[in-house]
Protein backbone atom coordinates (compact mmCIF):
# COMPACT_ATOMS: atom_id res chain seq x y z
CA UNK A 1 0.00 0.00 0.00
CA UNK A 2 1.15 3.45 -0.94
CA UNK A 3 2.22 5.17 2.01
CA UNK A 4 1.23 8.94 1.94
CA UNK A 5 2.42 9.99 5.13
CA UNK A 6 5.72 9.58 3.85
CA UNK A 7 4.59 10.72 0.27
CA UNK A 8 2.94 14.18 2.52
CA UNK A 9 6.83 14.65 4.60
CA UNK A 10 8.51 14.26 1.45
CA UNK A 11 6.82 17.22 -0.11
CA UNK A 12 6.24 19.04 2.90
CA UNK A 13 10.05 18.65 2.40
CA UNK A 14 11.29 19.67 -0.91
CA UNK A 15 8.44 22.87 -0.27
CA UNK A 16 10.70 23.70 2.63
CA UNK A 17 13.63 23.70 -0.23
CA UNK A 18 11.50 25.38 -2.58
CA UNK A 19 10.71 28.27 -0.22
CA UNK A 20 14.51 28.38 0.81
CA UNK A 21 15.54 28.78 -3.00
CA UNK A 22 12.88 31.46 -3.87
CA UNK A 23 14.11 33.07 -0.83
CA UNK A 24 17.66 32.77 -1.85
CA UNK A 25 16.96 33.79 -5.53
CA UNK A 26 14.90 37.08 -4.28
CA UNK A 27 17.72 37.80 -2.39
CA UNK A 28 20.28 38.15 -5.04
CA UNK A 29 18.15 40.29 -7.08
CA UNK A 30 17.48 42.45 -3.64
CA UNK A 31 21.31 42.72 -4.03
CA UNK A 32 21.83 43.26 -6.94
CA UNK A 33 19.44 46.27 -7.21
CA UNK A 34 20.74 47.96 -3.85
CA UNK A 35 24.16 48.05 -5.59
CA UNK A 36 22.85 49.52 -9.32
CA UNK A 37 21.26 51.90 -7.39
CA UNK A 38 24.05 53.15 -5.69
CA UNK A 39 26.48 53.15 -8.78
CA UNK A 40 23.69 54.97 -11.25
CA UNK A 41 22.27 57.36 -8.25
CA UNK A 42 18.83 54.91 -8.56
CA UNK A 43 18.69 55.23 -12.37
CA UNK A 44 18.84 51.45 -12.81
CA UNK A 45 16.28 48.99 -11.22
CA UNK A 46 15.87 45.11 -12.72
CA UNK A 47 12.78 43.38 -12.41
CA UNK A 48 11.22 39.87 -13.97
CA UNK A 49 8.62 40.70 -16.00
CA UNK A 50 6.18 38.10 -17.79
CA UNK A 51 5.66 38.47 -21.81
CA UNK A 52 3.69 37.06 -24.52
CA UNK A 53 1.13 35.44 -23.13
CA UNK A 54 -2.23 33.87 -22.97
CA UNK A 55 -5.32 34.90 -20.97
CA UNK A 56 -6.63 31.92 -19.66
CA UNK A 57 -10.12 31.38 -17.30
CA UNK A 58 -9.37 30.51 -13.65
CA UNK A 59 -11.57 28.32 -11.16
CA UNK A 60 -14.64 30.69 -10.89
CA UNK A 61 -14.43 32.00 -14.69
CA UNK A 62 -12.21 35.06 -13.92
CA UNK A 63 -9.73 35.76 -16.68
CA UNK A 64 -6.31 35.40 -15.58
CA UNK A 65 -3.51 36.40 -17.93
CA UNK A 66 -0.44 33.41 -17.92
CA UNK A 67 3.11 34.55 -19.24
CA UNK A 68 4.37 32.34 -21.46
CA UNK A 69 8.16 33.65 -20.68
CA UNK A 70 9.84 35.73 -18.36
CA UNK A 71 12.37 38.29 -19.37
CA UNK A 72 14.82 40.35 -16.78
CA UNK A 73 13.93 44.03 -17.76
CA UNK A 74 15.25 47.54 -16.86
CA UNK A 75 12.23 49.53 -17.32
CA UNK A 76 10.73 48.34 -20.92
CA UNK A 77 13.86 47.37 -22.48
CA UNK A 78 14.50 43.60 -22.37
CA UNK A 79 17.73 42.44 -20.92
CA UNK A 80 17.74 38.47 -20.74
CA UNK A 81 15.27 35.34 -21.04
CA UNK A 82 14.73 34.39 -17.78
CA UNK A 83 13.51 30.54 -16.48
CA UNK A 84 13.59 29.71 -13.22
CA UNK A 85 12.87 25.73 -12.24
CA UNK A 86 9.95 24.26 -9.98
CA UNK A 87 12.36 23.97 -7.21
CA UNK A 88 13.46 27.63 -7.61
CA UNK A 89 17.10 26.18 -9.20
CA UNK A 90 18.22 25.78 -11.55
CA UNK A 91 17.49 29.00 -13.40
CA UNK A 92 17.84 30.15 -16.79
CA UNK A 93 19.62 32.76 -17.93
CA UNK A 94 19.50 33.31 -21.82
CA UNK A 95 21.49 36.40 -22.58
CA UNK A 96 21.98 36.70 -26.26
CA UNK A 97 22.65 33.47 -27.88
CA UNK A 98 24.08 31.97 -24.29
CA UNK A 99 21.95 29.81 -22.35
CA UNK A 100 23.33 29.38 -19.26
CA UNK A 101 21.94 27.38 -16.31
CA UNK A 102 22.78 28.28 -12.65
CA UNK A 103 22.69 25.19 -10.36
CA UNK A 104 22.95 27.72 -7.32
CA UNK A 105 23.32 31.10 -6.01
CA UNK A 106 27.20 31.24 -6.85
CA UNK A 107 26.69 30.70 -10.33
CA UNK A 108 23.01 32.89 -10.20
CA UNK A 109 24.95 35.60 -8.62
CA UNK A 110 28.33 35.29 -11.50
CA UNK A 111 25.70 34.57 -14.41
CA UNK A 112 23.78 38.14 -13.60
CA UNK A 113 27.38 39.59 -13.58
CA UNK A 114 28.02 38.33 -16.94
CA UNK A 115 25.00 39.60 -17.84
CA UNK A 116 25.99 43.35 -16.86
CA UNK A 117 29.03 43.24 -18.74
CA UNK A 118 27.61 41.89 -22.21
CA UNK A 119 28.57 44.57 -25.23
CA UNK A 120 24.88 44.64 -25.98
CA UNK A 121 23.05 44.65 -22.35
CA UNK A 122 25.68 47.87 -20.98
CA UNK A 123 24.60 49.85 -24.21
CA UNK A 124 21.16 49.02 -23.18
CA UNK A 125 21.79 50.22 -19.72
CA UNK A 126 23.81 52.99 -20.92
CA UNK A 127 20.88 54.20 -22.73
CA UNK A 128 18.50 54.20 -19.57
CA UNK A 129 21.35 56.17 -17.37
CA UNK A 130 20.98 58.69 -20.35
CA UNK A 131 17.21 58.55 -20.76
CA UNK A 132 16.56 59.05 -16.57
CA UNK A 133 19.32 61.83 -16.76
CA UNK A 134 17.29 63.69 -19.43
CA UNK A 135 14.12 63.53 -17.74
CA UNK A 136 15.44 64.97 -14.43
CA UNK A 137 16.75 67.71 -16.55
CA UNK B 1 18.17 7.61 -56.43
CA UNK B 2 18.31 7.61 -53.03
CA UNK B 3 18.85 10.88 -51.06
CA UNK B 4 21.56 11.14 -48.49
CA UNK B 5 22.37 13.00 -45.98
CA UNK B 6 25.98 12.26 -43.84
CA UNK B 7 27.76 14.07 -40.80
CA UNK B 8 30.31 13.65 -39.19
CA UNK B 9 32.55 14.86 -36.26
CA UNK B 10 36.21 15.13 -35.59
CA UNK B 11 38.39 16.17 -32.47
CA UNK B 12 40.99 17.45 -34.22
CA UNK B 13 43.55 17.99 -31.19
CA UNK B 14 44.59 20.91 -32.78
CA UNK B 15 44.01 23.48 -29.94
CA UNK B 16 42.30 22.47 -26.90
CA UNK B 17 40.11 25.80 -25.57
CA UNK B 18 40.73 27.17 -28.90
CA UNK B 19 44.05 27.81 -27.44
CA UNK B 20 46.28 26.83 -31.07
CA UNK B 21 49.14 24.37 -29.90
CA UNK B 22 49.52 23.20 -33.84
CA UNK B 23 52.35 23.49 -35.95
CA UNK B 24 52.16 24.15 -40.22
CA UNK B 25 53.27 20.38 -40.17
CA UNK B 26 50.26 19.28 -37.99
CA UNK B 27 48.02 21.31 -39.48
CA UNK B 28 48.75 19.90 -42.84
CA UNK B 29 47.91 16.53 -41.03
CA UNK B 30 44.46 18.30 -40.22
CA UNK B 31 44.13 19.53 -43.74
CA UNK B 32 44.56 15.99 -45.39
CA UNK B 33 42.35 14.14 -42.98
CA UNK B 34 39.33 16.85 -43.18
CA UNK B 35 39.80 16.49 -47.37
CA UNK B 36 39.43 12.63 -46.63
CA UNK B 37 36.71 13.31 -44.80
CA UNK B 38 35.05 15.75 -46.89
CA UNK B 39 36.14 14.49 -50.77
CA UNK B 40 36.21 11.00 -49.98
CA UNK B 41 33.73 9.99 -47.45
CA UNK B 42 31.77 12.61 -49.15
CA UNK B 43 30.46 14.20 -45.73
CA UNK B 44 28.36 16.66 -45.93
CA UNK B 45 28.59 18.36 -42.67
CA UNK B 46 31.50 18.11 -41.23
CA UNK B 47 32.21 19.32 -37.12
CA UNK B 48 35.20 20.17 -35.82
CA UNK B 49 36.18 20.21 -32.37
CA UNK B 50 39.16 21.30 -30.47
CA UNK B 51 39.79 24.34 -33.54
CA UNK B 52 40.94 28.05 -32.86
CA UNK B 53 39.96 30.71 -35.61
CA UNK B 54 44.27 30.28 -37.16
CA UNK B 55 42.88 26.73 -37.77
CA UNK B 56 39.98 27.63 -39.83
CA UNK B 57 42.27 30.31 -41.45
CA UNK B 58 44.19 27.69 -42.28
CA UNK B 59 41.41 25.19 -43.55
CA UNK B 60 39.84 28.63 -45.50
CA UNK B 61 43.59 28.61 -47.94
CA UNK B 62 42.82 25.12 -49.02
CA UNK B 63 41.82 25.36 -52.68
CA UNK B 64 40.04 22.54 -53.08
CA UNK B 65 37.49 23.42 -49.94
CA UNK B 66 36.31 26.49 -52.17
CA UNK B 67 32.63 25.24 -52.89
CA UNK B 68 32.09 24.20 -49.12
CA UNK B 69 31.17 26.66 -46.69
CA UNK B 70 33.01 27.13 -43.78
CA UNK B 71 31.41 28.75 -40.06
CA UNK B 72 33.36 29.35 -36.70
CA UNK B 73 31.75 27.95 -33.63
CA UNK B 74 34.78 29.11 -31.80
CA UNK B 75 33.51 31.52 -28.94
CA UNK B 76 34.57 32.73 -25.41
CA UNK B 77 32.32 33.64 -22.59
CA UNK B 78 33.90 34.16 -19.09
CA UNK B 79 35.74 30.79 -17.99
CA UNK B 80 33.73 28.65 -21.01
CA UNK B 81 35.55 28.37 -24.03
CA UNK B 82 33.92 26.68 -27.15
CA UNK B 83 36.27 25.40 -29.30
CA UNK B 84 33.65 24.13 -32.48
CA UNK B 85 34.18 24.53 -36.57
CA UNK B 86 31.42 23.32 -39.45
CA UNK B 87 32.12 22.60 -42.75
CA UNK B 88 29.44 22.19 -44.88
CA UNK B 89 28.25 21.79 -48.51
CA UNK B 90 25.63 24.94 -48.80
CA UNK B 91 23.40 23.73 -51.53
CA UNK B 92 22.57 20.59 -49.14
CA UNK B 93 22.14 22.12 -45.52
CA UNK B 94 22.24 25.04 -44.35
CA UNK B 95 22.77 26.58 -40.67
CA UNK B 96 19.32 28.40 -39.92
CA UNK B 97 20.28 30.12 -36.59
CA UNK B 98 22.77 32.08 -34.59
CA UNK B 99 24.55 28.98 -32.84
CA UNK B 100 23.12 29.07 -29.69
CA UNK B 101 26.02 27.93 -26.15
CA UNK B 102 24.69 26.34 -23.42
CA UNK B 103 26.23 25.84 -20.40
CA UNK B 104 25.71 25.37 -16.61
CA UNK B 105 27.44 26.25 -13.40
CA UNK B 106 27.18 24.27 -9.70
CA UNK B 107 29.75 25.56 -6.80
CA UNK B 108 32.03 27.46 -9.00
CA UNK B 109 32.67 25.15 -11.63
CA UNK B 110 31.74 25.65 -15.18
CA UNK B 111 30.74 23.32 -17.67
CA UNK B 112 30.04 23.16 -21.63
CA UNK B 113 26.93 21.18 -22.46
CA UNK B 114 26.18 22.00 -25.73
CA UNK B 115 25.98 24.30 -28.77
CA UNK B 116 22.59 24.09 -30.79
CA UNK B 117 22.25 24.34 -33.88
CA UNK B 118 18.70 24.23 -36.25
CA UNK B 119 20.00 22.68 -39.99
CA UNK B 120 17.65 22.89 -42.91
CA UNK B 121 18.21 20.40 -45.37
CA UNK B 122 17.23 20.39 -48.91
CA UNK B 123 16.00 16.35 -48.94
CA UNK B 124 13.36 17.52 -46.04
CA UNK B 125 11.51 20.31 -45.20
CA UNK B 126 11.49 19.81 -41.62
CA UNK B 127 14.20 21.72 -39.50
CA UNK B 128 17.18 19.16 -38.14
CA UNK B 129 18.48 20.19 -34.37
CA UNK B 130 21.99 19.34 -34.02
CA UNK B 131 24.22 19.39 -30.28
CA UNK B 132 27.62 19.41 -30.55
CA UNK B 133 28.89 18.47 -27.59
CA UNK B 134 32.68 18.54 -25.74
CA UNK B 135 32.07 17.48 -22.00
CA UNK B 136 34.58 18.10 -19.75
CA UNK B 137 37.93 16.00 -19.76
CA UNK B 138 38.04 13.13 -17.10
CA UNK B 139 41.42 14.92 -15.92
CA UNK B 140 39.12 17.69 -14.57
CA UNK B 141 35.97 16.08 -13.85
CA UNK B 142 35.91 12.43 -12.88
CA UNK B 143 34.69 9.31 -14.21
CA UNK B 144 30.95 9.10 -12.76
CA UNK B 145 31.15 12.05 -11.03
CA UNK B 146 28.09 14.23 -9.88
CA UNK B 147 29.01 16.51 -12.70
CA UNK B 148 29.17 14.21 -15.42
CA UNK B 149 25.34 12.93 -14.84
CA UNK B 150 24.69 17.22 -14.70
CA UNK B 151 26.17 17.35 -18.14
CA UNK B 152 23.57 14.87 -19.43
CA UNK B 153 20.54 16.05 -17.58
CA UNK B 154 20.98 19.24 -18.65
CA UNK B 155 21.37 17.59 -22.23
CA UNK B 156 18.70 15.73 -21.77
CA UNK B 157 16.57 18.83 -20.90
CA UNK B 158 17.61 20.72 -24.00
CA UNK B 159 16.64 17.77 -26.09
CA UNK B 160 12.97 17.73 -24.49
CA UNK B 161 12.20 21.98 -24.92
CA UNK B 162 12.10 20.78 -28.47
CA UNK B 163 10.44 17.28 -28.67
CA UNK B 164 7.07 17.62 -28.82
CA UNK B 165 4.83 14.60 -30.52
CA UNK B 166 8.68 12.52 -31.18
CA UNK B 167 8.94 13.13 -34.65
CA UNK B 168 11.44 16.20 -34.01
CA UNK B 169 14.50 15.41 -36.21
CA UNK B 170 17.54 15.60 -33.78
CA UNK B 171 20.99 14.81 -34.04
CA UNK B 172 23.73 15.01 -31.31
CA UNK B 173 27.49 14.61 -31.74
CA UNK B 174 30.94 14.64 -30.06
CA UNK B 175 33.57 13.99 -28.07
CA UNK B 176 31.38 13.00 -24.63
CA UNK B 177 34.35 12.04 -22.64
CA UNK B 178 32.43 9.23 -21.30
CA UNK B 179 30.92 6.05 -23.02
CA UNK B 180 27.71 5.02 -24.32
CA UNK B 181 27.88 2.98 -21.04
CA UNK B 182 28.22 5.68 -18.52
CA UNK B 183 25.48 6.59 -16.92
CA UNK B 184 25.63 10.21 -17.59
CA UNK B 185 24.73 9.40 -21.67
CA UNK B 186 22.89 6.28 -21.05
CA UNK B 187 20.66 7.08 -18.42
CA UNK B 188 20.48 10.77 -17.96
CA UNK B 189 20.49 11.44 -21.57
CA UNK B 190 18.41 8.41 -22.56
CA UNK B 191 20.60 7.39 -25.43
CA UNK B 192 20.04 3.29 -25.44
CA UNK B 193 21.28 0.42 -27.74
CA UNK B 194 17.95 -0.78 -28.01
CA UNK B 195 16.83 0.19 -30.82
CA UNK B 196 13.29 -1.84 -30.62
CA UNK B 197 12.58 0.13 -27.63
CA UNK B 198 12.98 3.30 -29.19
CA UNK B 199 10.63 2.48 -31.52
CA UNK B 200 8.59 1.67 -28.89
CA UNK B 201 9.17 4.44 -26.43
CA UNK B 202 10.15 6.82 -28.77
CA UNK B 203 11.08 9.48 -26.50
CA UNK B 204 14.30 7.33 -26.09
CA UNK B 205 17.26 8.19 -28.30
CA UNK B 206 18.89 5.74 -30.05
CA UNK B 207 23.01 5.33 -29.46
CA UNK B 208 24.59 3.51 -32.72
CA UNK B 209 28.05 4.23 -31.36
CA UNK B 210 27.31 0.70 -28.75
CA UNK B 211 28.49 -1.07 -31.75
CA UNK B 212 31.90 0.31 -31.90
CA UNK B 213 33.01 -0.41 -28.75
CA UNK B 214 35.58 -3.56 -29.75
CA UNK B 215 38.17 -3.90 -32.60
CA UNK B 216 35.89 -4.59 -35.42
CA UNK B 217 38.46 -6.96 -37.25
CA UNK B 218 40.91 -9.59 -36.52
CA UNK B 219 43.84 -6.79 -37.75
CA UNK B 220 43.23 -4.78 -34.39
CA UNK B 221 43.49 -1.71 -35.44
CA UNK B 222 41.32 0.41 -33.13
CA UNK B 223 39.16 -0.81 -30.68
CA UNK B 224 37.58 3.02 -30.15
CA UNK B 225 37.37 6.43 -31.21
CA UNK B 226 39.66 7.69 -28.43
CA UNK B 227 43.27 6.42 -28.24
CA UNK B 228 44.58 6.69 -24.48
CA UNK B 229 48.63 5.63 -24.51
CA UNK B 230 48.19 5.46 -20.66
CA UNK B 231 45.63 3.39 -20.18
CA UNK B 232 46.09 0.62 -18.15
CA UNK B 233 43.41 -2.16 -19.21
CA UNK B 234 42.14 -0.59 -22.62
CA UNK B 235 44.11 2.21 -24.60
CA UNK B 236 40.57 2.76 -26.38
CA UNK B 237 37.62 4.87 -25.57
CA UNK B 238 34.43 5.09 -27.04
CA UNK B 239 33.85 9.20 -26.05
CA UNK B 240 33.05 10.16 -29.79
CA UNK B 241 29.45 9.34 -30.50
CA UNK B 242 26.85 10.24 -32.69
CA UNK B 243 23.43 10.21 -31.31
CA UNK B 244 20.10 10.16 -33.02
CA UNK B 245 16.09 11.07 -31.93
CA UNK B 246 13.55 7.94 -32.50
CA UNK B 247 12.33 10.36 -35.87
CA UNK B 248 15.23 8.82 -37.31
CA UNK B 249 14.19 5.41 -37.09
CA UNK B 250 10.83 5.91 -37.57
CA UNK B 251 10.29 8.87 -39.98
CA UNK B 252 11.21 9.92 -43.32
CA UNK B 253 14.62 10.20 -43.51
CA UNK B 254 16.10 6.99 -42.18
CA UNK B 255 19.24 6.41 -39.92
CA UNK B 256 21.74 3.80 -42.40
CA UNK B 257 24.48 2.22 -39.92
CA UNK B 258 26.19 0.51 -42.56
CA UNK B 259 27.32 3.88 -43.18
CA UNK B 260 27.61 4.77 -39.28
CA UNK B 261 30.51 4.74 -37.23
CA UNK B 262 34.23 5.25 -37.14
CA UNK B 263 35.94 6.73 -40.27
CA UNK B 264 39.60 4.38 -40.58
CA UNK B 265 42.35 6.62 -42.53
CA UNK B 266 45.26 4.44 -42.46
CA UNK B 267 48.37 6.66 -42.50
CA UNK B 268 46.25 9.36 -39.39
CA UNK B 269 45.69 6.27 -37.11
CA UNK B 270 49.51 5.93 -37.11
CA UNK B 271 49.60 9.48 -35.70
CA UNK B 272 46.80 8.56 -33.66
CA UNK B 273 48.63 5.84 -31.55
CA UNK B 274 52.07 7.90 -31.59
CA UNK B 275 52.35 8.80 -28.49
CA UNK B 276 54.73 12.09 -29.75
CA UNK B 277 51.99 13.50 -31.96
CA UNK B 278 48.51 15.91 -30.43
CA UNK B 279 46.40 13.77 -32.92
CA UNK B 280 44.52 11.31 -30.23
CA UNK B 281 41.09 10.96 -31.66
CA UNK B 282 39.41 9.06 -34.77
CA UNK B 283 36.69 10.56 -36.51
CA UNK B 284 33.42 9.26 -37.07
CA UNK B 285 30.36 9.69 -39.57
CA UNK B 286 26.87 8.95 -39.75
CA UNK B 287 24.26 8.93 -42.97
CA UNK B 288 21.03 8.99 -43.04
CA UNK B 289 19.05 8.88 -46.03
CA UNK B 290 14.99 9.25 -47.75
CA UNK B 291 13.41 6.53 -47.62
Amino acid sequence: MVDFIEAFKQGQTVAERVRSNNQEIDSVFERLNEQLAEATEGKIQLSIEGFAGAVVEGDEGESLWRPSHWEICAGNNELAEWEKGREGYPCKITIGNKQHYCEDKTELEETLALMLQDPIIAGVLADVMRLSEKQAA
Amino acid sequence: MIEKLSFAWWNTGLSPSAKSRADDEQRKIAIQVIRQLLLVEKIDFLVLGEIAEEDIFAFEQSQDLNHYRIKSGVSKTGRIAFDTCFIYLPHKIAIQNDIVEIDTGRSGAKLKIAQKLVLRAAITGQPFYLFVSHWASRLWCQENDADRHLLGIRLRDEVDNILSDNSDFIILLGDYNDEPFDDSLARQLGATRDKALVKRKPNLLYNPFWQHLTYSDNALNYAGTYYHKGGKTTKWRTFDQIIVSSAFLNGELQLNEIETGIVHIPNYLKQVKDDKTIFDHLPIKTTIEQV
